[in-house]
């Protein structure tokens, strides 16, 4: 895959319809295998965890968790002041950054001040949003993903496909195959041989490397600290190697004291994996201080907005409480079904990804997004902050509408089916003159379900209906006839 | 250096100046709490550390520095790095490792992480074990390396019986007057992965061993 | 239509359809989601204090799904029952009922004598209808109703029950497509037919 490839995967040409990548995953059955047997098996473990540790109490810390969050988004301005404000006591740099191109300069400028040449970063999605690395290594700068899932996807040029489960779409085939073309190493299937390379080959880069960047998971207001979750350490080392270290982070990141944290570090390993705590949480408080032994002697936060700002005035600002747990992903029936987040043709996949994106992206940029979901609510059962992501698709669907981003022979459609059904006597025309039509399509089938009339084929715009379903035609006596003749009451005709 | 967005700029995006509700949050950390102060808090950790497949390993105190020898026989190591505040420990600790035959590197940690690389284990001192998780709790300070847990193979921690917490809301609400560390990590368990078809993999990129000793006076 | 973001449109029949219903003591609905409509997304089609919200709220508070009907209002106890209804049977929650609350359906079913229920697999997930939906992207729905149509053949029942008039539409349809020999029916038909109301098969006849 080419880097064009890569980038194309998560920033495609706009506007961007889901189709082609749907066709793809439908034709991938490895693919959708993979995608569908890790989500669902850590979809179920969430479950266990949660009725094992919390139980019952549990609907009420995830109100409370999200209480916590709307408090830092209603106030968001006076927290990021703060943790400002508090980064800098510590001897720390906060920069702002409207947009991503703003946050690469400024991370780009850092870099070059230090004379960089090797870079080692922990996983962060908000790089990915602002495709950081490429911009890092167009500076000169070789930037080294250091978490496994995202460094083999970088080793074979490939793109993310989950926010916390980078490779979830590719088997240790393809892993093994990466390693072996690019470390021109020996080929291997065993996960444990392969973790092992990516071990050594990625110690040597942290031991070199002269910058780390990382995201943050949190960042506390009151004492400017960062708060980092991973599992293989790679944060851990990459910030405390190099000399100097970038945190890039958006806004909604922060939350007010480190006594709230125990709320958002029991939800998020729960959520995201199933564990009761991540394998190592760090928490850095500035640079390193005359008496520590090590540690980065130069520590920056690159605040992002890039759009958030809008959502958070928005009446979708509940979006912004998300911790990037990866729950409503595993939880996702659609997800599973289209292979992964390549199909939502943006950083951000999954239920979140597809009410965020049309948000910071552009509502008439990705029409599929907000339609392209049954509302079973799976994603907001599994939310730990409690986020409402079907409301928040009807809202965009709402707005897509009244943007006009619907075709007018939808709207016309509902227009001309609302008007009949808020009359009886078009009701009854319509369903009569309905079933008659059925009726003329349909054809008789026995079988053990019984003998009745059955529609095998439908036209436009039921077509898509008879891909994979047949159609029963409908009772010959509607339900309101029967009420009639057997319930001898009515109402209103 | 290139400037970003000003402050000011930036911060006028997101609402108005003075927020009157900013820090009226009071929150409820007892709906958090799975482990109580009543509970046998040492059985709890030693159980919890076991389940994430460390190694915990009760001791008696005057039987710490034979037992560490034993455990430094059994590993046997050829260069640890020492990451241990009190000087007391950090003396008893290097006669374990004579006695085991383990050189010692870089004892006072004047060098940090760069000399961490090529030794076979990091042994540390920690502040808090967590009943709850089974947790480590350590702190950067003077004598003390965030690589020492991380770089190495293998870790050793020693921890101390009463510094086990009950719950991981302890920690955050404990009223700490004292200075914030600039560094501290929790440690719960090995490092993992699980990124290669959810096949689980210890010591990617820290050790791929975790012993603790846990002292009882 | 609420669904899809017409909002007028779906605020206007809700308006007809809490007329229709003013003057009745309870409105009970053998379907899920048309519960979950007109409780959970009714009040919230009218401004906050305006007479519709009160109506639409009013008209809420007395809606009730068939089997909630049976256990919350009527109180009637699952072992009380005790209907006869021969069958090995599977159970699929309709995904509205996420926000109706908890599930008295298994506990009902526990209580049908003769009745063999058989768990399925990944039972909460969707089964692909999601009305409009299944229309718009019917290969996504499609990969939905395969996969779900799956866990039900793993249990080896030969009914499906299911109480929301969309999921049992879309599944049945799925069904008779490769040929399943699966009847897909609501509890209220098992009811029905267990208290001898209705004819086995008659509904589908």
């Amino acid at each position: 895959m080419s880097d064009d490839q890569q980038r194309h995967l998560l920033d495609p040409k706009l506007p961007y319809l889901m189709g082609a990548r749907i066709d793809k995953a439908m034709a991938d059955d490895a693919m959708r295998t993979a995608v569908t047997s890790t989500t669902a098996a850590k979809d179920v473990l969430r479950k266990e965890v949660f009725a094992n540790s919390f139980a019952e109490r549990y609907p009420a810390i995830k109100r409370e968790a999200a209480r916590i969050k709307a408090h830092c988004l209603d106030n968001l301005r006076h927290y990021i002041d703060k943790f400002a404000g508090a980064v800098e006591g510590l001897g720390g740099k906060v920069h702002f950054a409207s947009d991503s191109q703003e946050a690469n300069r400024i991370c780009v400028a850092i870099a070059k001040a230090e004379g960089a040449r090797l870079c080692v970063k922990s996983k962060s999605m908000v790089t990915e949003e602002a495709f950081l690395v490429r911009d890092l290594e167009d500076a000169g700068v070789e930037t080294v993903e250091t978490d496994l899932g995202e460094f083999i996807v970088q080793l074979d040029r490939d793109a993310p496909s989950h926010i916390v489960t980078p490779m979830i779409h590719k088997d240790r085939r393809a892993a093994g195959r990466a390693m072996q073309r690019e470390l021109q190493v020996e080929y291997s299937e065993d996960p444990s041989k392969l973790t092992a390379i990516a071990r050594s080959y990625l110690r040597d880069k942290f031991r070199h490397a002269d910058l780390g960047i990382s995201g943050a998971n949190f960042l506390i207001a009151e004492s400017g600290s960062l708060v980092l979750c991973t599992n293989e350490g790679n944060a851990g080392l990459s910030v405390t190697s190099p000399r100097v270290h970038v945190v890039f982070a958006g806004i909604e990141k922060v939350i007010p004291r480190l006594s709230d944290l125990p709320f958002f570090l029991k939800l998020l390993a729960r959520s995201g994996t199933g564990q009761d705590l991540t394998v190592y949480t760090n928490i850095i408080s500035g640079p390193r201080r005359s008496s520590d032994p090590d540690g980065p002697e130069e520590l920056h936060f690159i605040l992002l907005d890039n759009g958030r700002s809008k959502v958070l005035a928005s009446d979708q600002s509940e979006l912004l409480a998300c911790i990037r747990c990866g729950a409503c992903l595993n939880a996702c029936p659609v997800f599973r079904a289209v292979g992964g987040g390549h199909a939502y043709g943006a950083v951000y996949s999954g239920p979140i990804g597809a009410a965020l994106t049309p948000l910071l992206r552009g509502l008439e940029n990705y029409p599929d997004l907000p339609q392209a979901s049954s509302l079973c609510g799976a994603c907001h059962e599994a939310c730990p902050v409690d986020i409402d992501l079907p409301k928040h698709f009807v809202s965009l669907r709402r707005a897509q509408i009244e943007q006009q981003i619907v075709g007018w022979r939808e709207r016309l459609a509902y227009r001309l089916w609302a008007k009949s059904m808020r009359s009886a006597l078009l009701f009854r025309m319509g369903s009569r003159m309905g079933r008659i039509a059925l009726g003329l399509l349909s054809s008789r089938q026995s079988g053990k379900a019984g003998d009745r009339r059955w529609l095998m084929r439908l036209p436009w715009p039921m077509k898509a209906w008879s891909m994979d379903r047949d159609l029963p035609m409908p009772a010959r006596r509607s339900f309101r006839q029967l009420w009639k003749s057997e319930c001898g009451v009515g109402k209103n005709g | 250096m290139v400037e970003g967005t000003s402050r000011e700029h930036f911060l006028a995006r997101l609402g108005p100046a003075t927020s009157p509700a900013a820090e009226d949050l009071s929150v409820d950390h007892e709906l958090l709490r799975l482990v109580g102060p009543e509970e046998d808090l040492l059985a709890r950790f030693m159980q919890e550390a076991a389940g994430l497949g460390m190694q915990p390993r009760l001791v008696q105190a005057e039987s710490l520095e034979l037992e560490m020898s034993r455990l430094l026989s059994e590993l046997a190591p050829v260069s640890a790095c020492l990451s241990l505040a009190d000087g007391q420990l950090r003396s008893l600790v290097l006669r374990a490792m004579h006695s085991a035959g383990c050189e010692a590197r870089d004892t006072t940690m004047s060098r940090g992480i760069a000399a961490q690389y090529d030794v076979d284990i990091g042994i540390t001192d920690v502040c808090h074990g967590v009943a709850e998780t089974g947790s480590l709790i350590l702190n950067s300070a003077a004598g003390r390396s965030r690589g020492a847990h991380l770089v190495p193979p293998i870790h050793l921690a020693i921890l101390y019986r009463e510094q086990i917490l009950p719950d991981l809301v302890d920690f955050f609400t404990a009223t700490g007057e004292s200075e914030l560390a600039t560094a501290q990590v929790f440690v719960t368990g090995p490092s993992k992965t699980a990124d290669i078809e959810g096949v689980l993999v210890t010591g990617v990129h820290g050790p791929r061993a975790v012993h603790i000793l846990v002292v009882d006076n | 239509m609420f669904n899809n973001g017409f909002h007028p449109e779906a605020s206007s029949l809700a308006r007809r359809m809490v007329g229709v219903f003013d003057g009745f003591e309870y409105v009970v609905t053998n379907s899920a989601s048309c519960a979950a409509m007109v409780r959970e997304k009714f009040p919230d089609l009218f401004s906050q204090d305006s007479p519709d919200a009160e109506a639409a709220r009013a008209l809420a508070a007395k809606t009730f799904e068939f089997i909630e009907f049976l256990d919350r209002v009527l109180a009637l106890k699952p072992e009380d029952l005790g209907i006869p209804w021969q069958g090995v049977a599977t159970y699929h929650p309709s995904c509205h009922l996420r926000s109706l609350g908890s599930d008295p359906c298994p506990s009902y079913l526990a209580g049908v004598d003769g009745l063999d229920i058989r768990p399925m697999d990944k039972a909460s997930d969707c089964c692909g209808f999601g009305g409009t939906f299944a229309l718009k992207y019917p290969k996504i729905s499609s990969t939905m109703v395969r996969e779900k149509l799956a866990s039900i053949e793993r249990t080896g029942a030969d009914f499906l029950i299911s109480n929301d008039a969309g999921c049992s539409l879309s599944l049945l349809g799925a069904c008779h497509r490769r040929g399943l020999p699966i009847r897909t029916l609501s509890y209220a038909e098992i009811l029905a037919e267990g208290l001898g109301l209705l004819a086995p098969d008659e509904a589908q006849a």
